[in-house]
This record gives structure tokens, C-alpha cells and sequence, in this order.
């Protein structure tokens, strides 16, 4: 089962073990999510972004520590973008991973997404 | 029509009345015989091994006039050229398959006279290698211990990382699709997945025990909408060579059939190279297009995302 969000989650998560932890950094938070992202647990990630987005408006999901993402995974994600611009929110990915950019690019989504390459860059949007 | 094949030569010999030109086909083009003459008196003579090369063995298709008559909904037929790139989009399956796959192409159309088709490929021995045959319950739990023994086969196979992860990731969404959808509205049965290889070939198998699905209704969207839902099909349909779903008979069960040409690493990969050879047009000559989703697969410009919010995950 993976580790789910957490207002002082873990700093270091690890790629084998799926989990979901949320970061409150002043008026950003970060989504953290490692492992396998699948149908398994996709929709507790897309709950974990949609809460994250009701408490705040500038919301990052970051994707180092993410080995495999399937569609499930990336529609969590495309909804928390079109939620996000329905509401004038900010909304980004953050240090996605290889294996993430390759099924981005493969759904042709990598030129959807504004995409940051760690959190500094994506806190100043 | 009448002729006969000898194997040790490879020579085809026959005649025809009133039958179109037959194609032979090499795997990266096509040549008419038995285009000249009254038949009776000049029967035609191809050989199949001059015609094959290292990686295909030659093929013969033989047809009649009711293939190339055979239109689509605008009543347009689909012609010579369109007859051809509907051979040459199955050229990467197995005679049978490949077979099979033309007549239900056709079958799509309005077939407005009567069609026959002969395929005749030389024999290639029992080449076919199975590396994996595994059967799991239909459920998401599941499919981290599936990606990882798939994953594990194709690096036995040497396939190159960038590969073997799109290869996994769409054996994965047929797999999600078939808990998702298939077996949605029963209880959850078993998934059987086979994964073979037969020379530069891999074919992936997939089995399921849910109600029939009408494949009809199994389309890869369009990736230039931006929307949370539907993309598991479009994935597959990006990745693989060649892919199809037939219900099985007794009005239970699915088997979806995926392919995909591969060489050793490093190599480019001729067999997606000649397979898109024969995709190069989605419209026959006659205008006839052809049928989804074994049409061409265009390069889009990256999605708008100015749609309305999705509730569909997956």
C-alpha cells in the first residue's frame, strides 16, 4: 500500500516503494510521489492533488522518485491542470523523471505541462 | 483460376480468367504476374524464393475482382492501391493472422461482389519462441509483478530500455483496460498474457474471460485532445507495429493480439520501417479509407488543453 500525504512528509522518498506525500513550503505545496505510479493507486494521487489545490494556489507535483507512470497516472495529473486553470491556479511538475518525461512525451503532453526542473524554479513559477 | 507450386523450386505457376493481376509482394514492394496475355495459353510462372529476401520470404495474393470493388461508407471503392496498402499493413503477421486480418478489414467495407482471397507464402519452419506465458487475476494489484516479469523477457531479448519500457507500458493499459472495461460489469476473472518471438517479431498475447467486446468500438483517440481519459488506447496504438481484438467465440472471451518488429540493439528497426511503408497513405486510390485503427498513425502538434474538465481517470 503506498505511504499517502502527510503535511511534514519524508524529505527523501524512495523509487521502489509507492507513495504520496504532501509538502506545505509558505504558500506552495508540493506533491511528492515515488514508485510505481498505476491503477492501483492512481486515485488516491489524483485526490492527493485535487486537496492539494483547494488549499492552495500554487501546487507542484514532483517526480523525481517516480520509476513508471501509467495513463491513470497521467490523468490524475492532466486533471489537476485543467482544475488548476479553471481556477487561475498555478499548477507545474517538478524534476519528472525519465521514465515520466518518455510517456509524456510518448501521450505528447510535454508541451502541455509546464514543466520545472526542481522546486525553486517551480515556487517561482 | 488454376495453378500449381512446386516447394523445391519455389516456382508458382497458374492461370487465370478474368482475375486481376496477383501481387507478390518482397516486404517492401509489390510486383504484378499474371497481368499479360489470354491465361489459358501463357499460363505465368513467379518464384517465391528469387523474390525472398534474408529477413521475409515472399508472398503471393492471389484475389478477385470483388476485393478492389469492395467501397467504403461515401460508396468510394477502395481500388488497387488501397488493396495494396491493406496487405502491407498486416505484412509483419504470420500468414494465418495475416490472412485473417485482411478478411476483416474487408469485411468492414461493403463488399458489393463476390471476394476471394489466396494467400500463399512458402513455409518458414516452426521458428516461434515463446518467453513468456503467464495467467493472473484481472486486478490493478496485480500488474506491478506482470510489468516487472515482461520487463525481465524483454531484456532476456536484449530489446533496448527506451523500447522495452513503451512495449511494457502498453502491454500494461491492455491490461488495465481489460480490468477497467471488459470486465467491468462481472466478476473479475483471470488474464492470460503470452509473449512470443519469431524472428525480428514479437507478438504479444492477451486473453480474457469477460463478455465479448465489439471491436468496432476500440479506437486510440486523438492525442492532440487534452483530456484526462482514454489515453491507454492511443498509447498502444503509438507503440505498436500492428494490433487487433477478436471476441472468441461462444459469446465470452477477447483475445488482443499486439506486434511489434524489433532488431537487435542498436539496429534500427526495419520491420516498423517496411510496416509504415504500406501506411504511407490512409486512403486507397479509390478514396476508400481505411479502416481505424489500423490507419496511419500522423504526427500531431502538441495538444490544446483548452477542454472542459474530465472526470474519467484512465
Amino acid at each position: 500500500m503506498p505511504r499517502l500525504a502527510s503535511p511534514s512528509g519524508a524529505r527523501t522518498l524512495d523509487k521502489s516503494t509507492n507513495a504520496c506525500v504532501s509538502e506545505t513550503l509558505g504558500d506552495y505545496v508540493l506533491v511528492r510521489l515515488s514508485g510505481e505510479v498505476d491503477l492501483s493507486w492512481s486515485q488516491q494521487v489524483r485526490k492527493a492533488i485535487l486537496a492539494a489545490l483547494a488549499g492552495s494556489n500554487k501546487v507542484g507535483v514532483e517526480l523525481s522518485a517516480v520509476s513508471y507512470i501509467d495513463s491513470s497516472g497521467i490523468a490524475a495529473l492532466v486533471e489537476g491542470f485543467q482544475n488548476a486553470r479553471s481556477k487561475n491556479q498555478q499548477f507545474g511538475l517538478v524534476a519528472a523523471s525519465k521514465a515520466v518525461m518518455a510517456v509524456l512525451q510518448l501521450a505528447r503532453l510535454d508541451r502541455v505541462f509546464p514543466i520545472f526542473p526542481d522546486i525553486d524554479a517551480a515556487r517561482a513559477g | 483460376m488454376v495453378g500449381r507450386y512446386d516447394r523445391r523450386n519455389g516456382v508458382v505457376e497458374f492461370a487465370s480468367a478474368g482475375f486481376p493481376p496477383a501481387l507478390l509482394h518482397d516486404g517492401m514492394a509489390f510486383r504484378e504476374i499474371g497481368a499479360d496475355g489470354p491465361a489459358a495459353r501463357h499460363p505465368c510462372r513467379c518464384g517465391l524464393h528469387r523474390a525472398a529476401s534474408r529477413s521475409w520470404h515472399a508472398r503471393a495474393v492471389f484475389f478477385s475482382d470483388g476485393a478492389t470493388d469492395a467501397r467504403d461508407a461515401q460508396r468510394e471503392t477502395l481500388g488497387a492501391e488501397g488493396l495494396r496498402n491493406t496487405i502491407a499493413r498486416h505484412a509483419v503477421l504470420a500468414p494465418e493472422a495475416r490472412l485473417r486480418a485482411l478478411i476483416v478489414d474487408l469485411k468492414r467495407l461493403d463488399l458489393v461482389d463476390d471476394t476471394t482471397l489466396l494467400l500463399l507464402q512458402e513455409p518458414r519452419g516452426s521458428t516461434m519462441q515463446m518467453l513468456l506465458d503467464m495467467k493472473f487475476p484481472a486486478r490493478a494489484e496485480e500488474m506491478r509483478h506482470v510489468r516487472a516479469r515482461l520487463r525481465a523477457a524483454l531484456d532476456a531479448q536484449e530489446i533496448g530500455p527506451e523500447l522495452r519500457d513503451r512495449l511494457v507500458l502498453a502491454v500494461d493499459e491492455a491490461c488495465t483496460n481489460i480490468i477497467r472495461h471488459a470486465y467491468a460489469d462481472c466478476p473479475a476473472g483471470d488474464i492470460t498474457l503470452r509473449l512470443t518471438r519469431e524472428r525480428d517479431m514479437l507478438g504479444f498475447e492477451l486473453r480474457d474471460e469477460a463478455p465479448c467486446v465489439d471491436p468496432t468500438r476500440i479506437k486510440p483517440r486523438d492525442l492532440s485532445e487534452c483530456r484526462a481519459g482514454g489515453l491507454g488506447v492511443a498509447l498502444i496504438d503509438q507503440t505498436m507495429d500492428t494490433w487487433r481484438i477478436e471476441p472468441l467465440p461462444g459469446g465470452r472471451g477477447n483475445a488482443l493480439f499486439m506486434h511489434k518488429a524489433v532488431v537487435e540493439r542498436g539496429e534500427r528497426m526495419s520491420g516498423t520501417r517496411m510496416c509504415r511503408r504500406g501506411l504511407r497513405s490512409d486512403r486507397g486510390k479509390g478514396g476508400a479509407a481505411l479502416p481505424r485503427p489500423f490507419a496511419r498513425k500522423r504526427r500531431q502538434d502538441a495538444p490544446s488543453c483548452e477542454s472542459e474538465r474530465s472526470e474519467d481517470i484512465g
